[in-house]
């Protein structure tokens, strides 16, 4: 049975028009058009469709939309202030932290998570706060320097 | 894959509603809590009849109390607020559930619930062997009222629990001993997101220098339910806790298990890391408790 819900993403409250078994990234994509989390597993195991749920990270392919209907979701188009990049955004771009892409937002938004518990993790921490997110191109390595860029440990030369 | 058969998706206020709707739906309805394992259950076929979701995240059931000799942990607590805690981190009884909740990723800490971890019943997660190895008592409200029971009760089957039509888990509670205790946890998986090969856990209590009422679990690839390694758990009755012993133990618990063969591993292969997972779990604690 579909039902209209309103829904905050990226602080806007928007309408969309859902069924109870909809999946929030079924929901980003398909209702509003959203793209930048990307199904990849749909069942929990890849992280390539993390958003954030009131500022926590969360599989939106295992989340019901009816769950978060009333909480502040966040995808990676609503990182940038206009054209001006979010830093984690700016630091995978400069550590050259993207091959294909298919897994960046989902990274980004969990390094999003991480350093907001951790502001300065290291290596193991981020290996560990990254573990939900599985890239297929790069090997990790950039990655990892993207988010030590992005926690100002390291300065990019 | 989309569970299309649902016709509805309750978020219920309090745990009366909750109990009153779960009663109406009888079978057709499923209860989540942080919603994290229906999912690959769907994905595989396993649930196709269910017409009504229940959410129990309205219920308020997420606090964490710290008593001399209990701790009580609302059913919703996700396991990342455990991680939070401040008394999770410090408690050396509570070993086996920081290690058991140190697995996931965090997107699945920030969702998953203790009470949602043992209320599926499935051998293969955590919380079920970390919460059996702390002797956890299950309060559950239903149609009937409330009732508190040991959690080894909560395990019929595999996905089947002592649950009457109607019930929700509500609290865990976890008895502090009088002794000197501590525990521990450890798994064998192939992939980070795979379901485990065999998870062990263990508690031990030390009083003047002996040991006494030895808890020591496995689950993954083992059976419907998880398995109490009761002859291993003799072994160390009086002990010191001296390599020798910790030893004879997980021998002990290899040959006492009767795991099984599938495309994950072997069932010699489980009994062989079993004795392995044993032998580290007590080593851990036994240097805790020393
Ligand atoms: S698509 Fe959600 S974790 Fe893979
Ligand atoms: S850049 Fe291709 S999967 Fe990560």
């Amino acid at each position: 049975m579909k039902q209209q819900i309103e829904i905050n993403v990226n602080g806007e409250v928007q309408p969309a028009i859902i069924e109870p078994f909809d999946t929030l990234l079924h929901t980003l994509r398909n209702e509003l058009h959203l793209i930048g989390p990307k199904q990849g597993c749909d069942t929990g195991g890849c992280g390539c469709c993390t958003v954030l749920v009131n500022g926590e990270s969360r599989y939106s392919c295992m989340t019901y939309t009816m769950t978060v209907a009333d909480a502040e979701i966040t995808t990676v188009e609503g990182l940038a202030d206009g054209r001006n990049l979010d830093h984690i955004q700016q630091a995978f771009i400069d550590s050259g932290a993207v091959q294909c892409g298919y897994c960046t937002s989902g990274m980004i938004l969990a390094t999003k998570q991480l350093l907001s518990i951790n502001s300065k993790p290291n290596d193991a921490e981020i290996r560990q706060g990254l573990a939900g997110n599985l890239c297929r191109c790069t090997g990790y390595h950039k990655i990892i320097e993207a988010v030590k860029l992005a926690s100002g440990q390291t300065t990019g030369e | 894959m989309a569970l299309t058969t649902l016709q509805g998706f309750s978020q219920p206020n309090s745990v009366e509603e909750a109990v009153a709707i779960l009663q109406a739906c009888q079978d057709s309805a499923m209860v989540i809590g942080g919603g994290t394992f229906i999912h690959g259950l769907v994905a595989r076929g396993l649930v196709t009849d269910v017409e009504q979701l229940i959410d129990l995240s309205r219920l308020n059931l997420n606090h964490m109390t710290f008593d001399e000799n209990v701790i009580r942990l609302g059913a919703s607590t996700s396991f990342a607020s455990l991680e939070a805690s401040a008394e999770i981190q410090s408690i050396s009884l509570l070993g086996a559930l920081r290690e058991a909740i140190a697995y996931p990723p965090r997107q699945v800490k920030n969702a998953a619930t203790i009470g949602g971890g043992v209320a599926a019943s499935c051998p293969y997660l955590d919380m079920p062997i970390a919460f059996l190895a702390l002797d956890a008592m299950v309060c559950a409200t239903g149609p009937d009222g409330t009732r508190e029971f040991p959690i080894d009760e909560l395990f019929v089957s595999l996905f089947e629990t002592n649950l009457v039509p109607g019930e929700i888990i509500t609290e865990i509670k976890v008895p502090q001993p009088s002794e000197q205790s501590a525990s521990s946890f450890e798994k064998m998986e192939t992939t980070a997101n795979d379901l485990s090969i065999v998870s062990v856990g263990v508690r031990l209590s030390l009083s003047g220098g002996s040991q006494s009422g030895a808890r020591i679990f496995v689950g993954g690839g083992i059976g419907e339910v998880p398995f109490r390694c009761c002859e291993a758990e003799a072994v160390l009755e009086n002990s010191e806790l001296n390599a020798e012993d910790i030893k004879r133990a997980a021998t002990a618990a290899k040959g006492e298990i009767e795991p099984f063969s599938d495309h994950r591993a072997s069932a010699q292969y489980r009994k062989h890391i079993t004795g392995v997972l044993v032998r580290r779990c007590l080593a851990r604690v036994a240097n805790q408790l020393s």
